[in-house]
């Protein structure tokens, strides 16, 4: 039986919606993990400080695909699935830690002052005054850190799920015809990458606006 | 003396490293009195009303607010009940005005938002920004803002508002609107404690001056005995320089 194009589009297609439900997946769990952690940190809390740093250096200092390893094959986290998207989300929330640390540390003091001196809680000070100024600060690191997410899911496939790489590797043992079917899968990875691009340029413009037009004294 | 004492500081000391800003300075705020704290830059005026409600905390002596001593311990209670307007107006930039202003009372005072949007707009048509209610912070001028940041230290019905340098980062044609709700909220008799440089202001608007130098008040009198020939030479070179630099700023106006 030849396999025609609309074949290997097909194909392709249930590998790519494999790769679009873990993306979101692991972008919230990586974000919320990364800002939850990253706030903490920022309050220099003494044994929690180095835990967390320790947890960094540990997330940055290997790679991936080795955390994905010990994960499914250590652990015997054996649901492809949800190894993936523990690995992916643990993994880059690390990162995520401190680009939200540096985000909280940059907001003005004033603006903690402020958030103080209403009564607010450390937590309503944080999540209803300072987080949501941060992410202009962030939105760039954030973006290029999610990029890397997208470029990563690519090796899940190496713990068995089904995603577009995984999908274009029995093509290719079917069709021989690498050249295509790669071509089709980078074409894929490049569009949602510079499309989060386009995002994070349009968010970080309408945000600067409202928080750095106004000469730094609000 | 108006009321009752409302802030009292005993013995208070406070340095930063080795320089000292408080040397076992004692002082008393009372009720529904205007106080202005004035002195060179660097005399700890700031940090004085800073201090009041835990923003800075002091080294040794005793502070107290009302019935309750200012520690980590009643901050929060002691912030329900002290408002404070910053130089740099400091307000939430990702929030409209009204917004700013709700966001204490709702979230500290536990008042309902309904209540506490009603008395905003009262407070906003009072001091002229009715229509602005909706607009963010960097849609506004610097005496808009500021005028936004004593609307939100209003808008937590506080017992002693405190003011560091209200005027300080706006435009001189700006001051005077500002200066203006300040002198109406006197009118009603609230209890604040103003630092502050315009000594033209103090002089109409308050009811006590003090005068803060080398860790120490070194004098309180009634406004207006105040720029009576003070006996202190550190003084009368202050209001000289203070005096004289408006005077100029007012010639070059003309010119």
């Amino acid at each position: 039986m030849e396999i025609t194009f609309l074949d290997i589009l097909n194909t392709l297609k249930k590998g790519a919606l494999e790769t679009i439900k873990i993306l979101p997946l692991c972008m919230l769990f990586s974000l919320i993990t990364g800002t939850i952690l990253g706030a903490i940190q920022s309050k220099k809390i003494p044994v929690v400080k180095y835990l967390i740093n320790a947890y960094i250096i540990v997330m940055r200092g290997i790679p991936p695909l080795l955390l994905m390893m010990v994960f499914f094959f250590a652990l015997n986290i054996n649901v492809p699935f949800f190894a993936a998207i523990i690995v992916l989300s643990i993994y880059h929330s690390g990162y995520i830690t401190e680009i939200v640390r540096g985000g909280i540390e940059a907001i003005p003091k004033g603006q903690f002052e402020a958030a103080e001196s209403l009564g607010l809680s450390n937590f309503k000070i944080m999540t209803k005054v300072i987080i949501p100024q941060i992410w202009y600060q962030v939105i760039p690191a954030l973006a290029g850190q999610y990029i890397i997410l997208i470029k990563d899911t690519a090796l899940i496939s190496v713990i068995g799920v089904r995603e577009i790489l995984w999908s274009g590797r029995q093509l290719m043992q079917l069709t021989f015809k690498p050249f295509q079917i790669f071509f089709l899968i980078g074409t894929f990875f490049y569009l949602i990458c510079f499309t989060l691009q386009q995002i994070s340029i349009w968010a970080e413009k309408s945000l600067k606006q409202k928080i750095v037009d106004s000469g730094g004294r609000t | 003396m108006k009321g009752d004492v409302l802030v009292s500081f005993d013995e208070v000391t406070k340095s930063f490293g080795n320089h000292i800003v408080m040397d076992h300075l004692s002082i008393q705020f009372f009720e529904g009195e205007t106080h202005i704290i004035c002195g060179r830059s660097g005399a700890g005026k700031s940090t004085l009303i800073r201090c009041i409600n835990y923003l800075e905390k002091i080294d040794s002596g005793r502070l107290n607010f009302q019935d309750l001593e200012v520690n980590k311990k009643n901050a929060k209670e002691i912030r329900k009940r002290v408002s404070m307007v910053f130089q740099e107006f400091n307000l939430f930039p990702h929030l409209t005005i009204l917004e700013n202003v709700v966001l204490g009372p709702v979230d500290t005072l536990k008042e309902p938002k309904n209540k506490v949007e009603k008395r905003a707009m009262e407070l906003f048509e009072r001091v002229g920004l009715k229509e602005k209610i909706h607009h963010y912070p960097y849609q506004l001028s610097g005496g808009q803002k500021q005028r936004a940041a004593i609307v939100r230290a209003l808008n937590m019905n506080p017992d002693l508002i405190l003011f560091d340098e209200p005027t300080s980062a706006l435009d001189p044609e700006m001051i005077g609107e500002v200066t203006e709700v300040i002198r109406g909220l006197v009118k009603e008799g609230r209890s604040m404690i103003i630092v502050t440089h315009e000594m033209n202001f103090a002089l109409e608007a308050s009811d006590k001056i003090s005068f803060l130098a080398e860790g120490k008040i070194l004098l309180t009198k009634p406004s207006k005995e105040f720029f009576q020939e003070p006996e202190y030479d550190t003084i009368r070179q202050f209001l000289r320089q203070i005096l004289g630099t408006k005077k100029e700023d007012e010639e070059i106006k003309h010119e």
